[in-house]
């Protein structure tokens, strides 16, 4: 490691910090109907609601969202299933794109839809211009645009002022409405500038066909080509990470440059991270929002630091290119999985046995170290209300968190919150490794093996996306399995939080005393990263000492497996 | 039914509109950056600058291996794990072929281990300076020329742009091309 290794890591902290810093601000009088940057389109929001008949001034309840939100998705799945099983039949298809398998296009669509876009298959070997654009685009932006909806339902039941008048469960938004700001007034103007500045650094964007040249030894060489800018830009932005090409952003066209790099680093991370300044900004309490991006600052850099000194001990360049070195590709893939993006710019699978631990780490506890947009925001927030209630009966104050009461049924849902998706991946791992066809897709046999899998389930249940690619997962059983844990890890914290947030905004707001746990102090952001590490460590460690941990001892040992 | 309608009118926006608008812009404002920073020769296309070629031939300047052998419709990586034995054997008969090859036994990293996208066309400057002697007794070249390939090499090995941002490295299809007098690319 040198100094410029490390000045690299704090110019990356640093700027991105200052981005999420005013984006936050600008989200929040976006989100809030208040006049911002781009108000100019308000009428063509409004023309979207008269012309799709949606009634904008109408609040929904909790379940009316929960109920929206789900029948998107599964009509979203429907949709791009249908795209990818009948490409062949569609335009915009130069290199003749044969249809799709019925469990890859399940998988892959599912992949999208949750926000996870795991791969199983490759990118330029399998899919039209038509099946990248109107289907894995689309679902980049609107599973992201969901993923800020369901924290905007999050944040409004926290700061809602109880009004008797007013049935308890409503007022918690509109999800057609949140949708749509969302997309238009963040993802897409930023995509839009994030696209065209990748494209001056040599990202692809055409719709060319494939090029056939005779190579300067006078080989053949075959070059893939697409509108891969536009779709890059969106699945850094949406933390979606679903690669244009099989080699995702280590390949030249996808991130040419190393400053090519450091904007896709910012654009994995920027939006989830401004999810705290908005946060504090809508509530009018801006150190409350301090406190958790505090927290999740905290969480990634020793995340950093420890992969980083892992990989300078023990690491190679296999799996790495040049122009990210070492340091670039470790800083990418803590912050590829401390967000749910899951875009990868070198090998995971080939990193030290304790630096390729910590991706998987990141993604265990639970996609909160910023997340995914909107999603890494809420499952904090089911981190914050944990600790209240065990900071509460430590102390023996009654648990409160924003003014609020926490009583047993909002611990209840913040548990089955954290807890189902990490049930997810240990009880699809542990049947994974019985099944001798589930492990004959192992790259690597012994402990390896085991991370494969298990970084597998985690990529899937965390909705993070990134693998240890040596897994061959583009078998049924991978296909099928990591469809349900991908859909199990989504929604199984999306509905929870929507009656979490139902439930506080039908709560008093009870007046600051003596008596309040204060969750706007250094004591409390040291107290959630405990509940963090405990919960997520207690889960986990057994697996990870067979996985990485022994992989480790066995590599200090001198022996090759 | 908002929740069908919803999504056809954001599938025309986001999956139609927004790329196409990229496309369309990118054209005007990059034309041949937004089609794969091609090298051409006449009317015939000889790669792009930024995928890597794969090079066996004296006369050239040769990358980092490749586990797809540069085939840009399998591109990939190894993905084999530190502890691997076929790792450890596919890195020992490189490092066997260089010291060979060259008479060296401190290799640069980067000949030894293969790249994450088995495209990358890039090498450290210290890989390129050994290759020097190589290619310049296939080529013929006198002193004069040898000297001057070198100073070639040192001059591209500077930082450009941020610096923070940057790991001194060489192109190797740009190398290549300059080697067959023929600079011209888009």
């Amino acid at each position: 490691m040198n100094l410029n290794d490390i000045m690299q890591i704090v110019l990356f902290i640093a700027v991105f910090s200052l981005f999420a810093y005013f984006l936050g601000n600008y989200m929040a009088n976006v989100f809030s109907g208040q006049k911002h940057l781009l108000s100019f389109l308000r009428p063509l929001e409004i023309f979207t609601y008269r012309m799709l008949k949606i009634e904008h001034e109408h609040e929904m309840g909790w379940k009316e969202y929960a109920l929206s939100v789900g029948i998107f998705s599964v009509l979203s799945i429907i949709l791009l299933f249908a795209i990818l099983v009948a490409q062949s039949w569609l335009p915009l298809n130069p290199q003749k794109m044969a249809n799709m398998p019925w469990d890859l296009a399940l998988n892959t669509s599912v992949s999208f839809v949750t926000n996870t876009n795991w791969q199983a298959y490759s990118g330029e070997v399998s899919l039209s211009y038509f099946s990248q654009m109107t289907g894995l685009t689309v679902q980049n932006f609107v599973s992201a645009a969901v993923g800020i909806a369901c924290a905007l339902v999050l944040i409004r039941g926290i700061i809602r002022k109880h009004d008797p008048f007013k049935a308890a469960d409503l007022g918690l938004g509109n999800f057609w409405v949140d949708m749509t700001r969302s997309i238009y007034y963040v993802l897409l103007p930023l995509s839009f500038i994030l696209a065209l500045v990748l494209v001056s650094q040599g990202v692809i964007q055409n719709l060319n066909p494939y090029i056939t040249c005779t190579t300067l030894e006078g080989g053949t060489q075959v070059i893939p080509m697409g509108p891969a800018a536009s779709q890059i830009a969106i699945k850094q932005l949406g933390t979606n990470g679903g690669g244009f090409f099989g080699a995702n952003s280590a390949h030249p066209f996808e991130n040419p440059r190393q400053f090519s790099n450091f904007l896709e680093l910012l654009g994995l991370i920027v939006i989830s991270a401004a999810f705290p300044f908005m946060y504090g900004n809508m509530s009018g309490r801006r150190r409350q929002g301090y406190v958790i991006f505090g927290a999740m600052l905290a969480l990634l850099v020793a995340g950093i630091a420890f992969a980083m000194i892992a990989e300078y001990s023990h690491g190679t360049m296999e799996g790495k290119e040049m122009r990210f070195g070492k340091a670039g590709s470790i800083l990418w893939g803590v912050a590829t999985t401390a967000t749910s993006c899951g875009a990868v710019n070198a090998m995971h699978d080939s990193f030290a046995p304790l630096a390729g631990m910590v991706p998987v780490m990141n993604i265990m506890l639970g996609e909160i170290i910023f997340g995914g947009v909107g999603s890494g925001f809420y499952g904090m927030i089911l981190f914050a209300v944990i600790t209240v209630f065990i900071a509460g009966l430590m102390v023996g104050r009654s648990p409160e968190y924003m003014g609020k009461k926490i009583e047993a049924p909002d611990v209840k849902l913040s548990m089955v919150g954290i807890m189902v998706p990490s049930m997810v991946i240990l009880i699809f791992s542990s049947v994974a490794v019985l099944l001798p066809s589930a492990l004959a897709s192992r790259a690597n046999p012994g402990p390896h093996g085991l991370s494969e899998i298990l970084y597998a389930f985690s990529s899937g249940a965390g909705n993070n996306g990134s693998a240890f690619a040596g897994l061959n997962a583009n078998t049924v059983f991978y296909n099928v399995c990591m469809s349900i844990g991908m859909l199990i890890g989504r929604f199984s914290v999306i509905f929870p939080v929507l009656a979490l947030a139902s439930s506080l905004a039908g709560k008093k707001t009870i007046p600051v005393s003596e008596g309040t746990f204060p969750t706007d102090t250094l004591l409390f952001a040291s107290l959630l990263i405990g509940v963090i590490l405990i919960v997520g460590g207690l889960t986990h460690f057994p697996a990870l000492t067979l996985g990485p941990i022994l992989e480790h001892f066995v590599m200090l040992s001198g022996k090759i497996i | 039914m908002i929740a069908l309608s919803y999504l056809f009118f954001i599938t025309l926006i986001t999956g139609l509109l927004y790329p196409l608008a990229v496309t369309l812009a990118s054209k005007l404002i990059f034309p041949a950056r937004s089609n794969g920073s091609l090298i051409k020769d006449g009317d015939s296309v000889r790669g792009s600058m930024l995928v890597g070629q794969e090079f066996k031939s004296d006369k050239f300047f040769h990358g980092r291996p490749s586990c797809s052998s540069y085939d840009a419709m399998t591109s990939g990586a190894s993905n084999l794990s530190v502890t691997s034995a076929v790792l450890k054997a596919a890195v020992d008969k490189r490092r066997e072929e260089w010291s060979k090859a060259y008479g060296i036994s401190r290799i640069p990293e980067e000949m030894l281990y293969a790249s994450a996208s088995g495209l990358d066309p890039e090498i450290s400057p210290e890989a390129a300076l050994i290759q020097v002697e190589r290619i310049s007794k296939a080529r013929g070249y006198g002193e004069h020329q040898k000297t001057r390939l070198r100073e070639y090499i040192k001059g591209k090995s500077v930082p450009k742009g941020i610096s923070v941002l940057n790991i001194p490295r060489l192109n190797v299809v740009e190398m290549n091309l300059m080697l067959e007098g023929n600079g011209r690319h888009d």
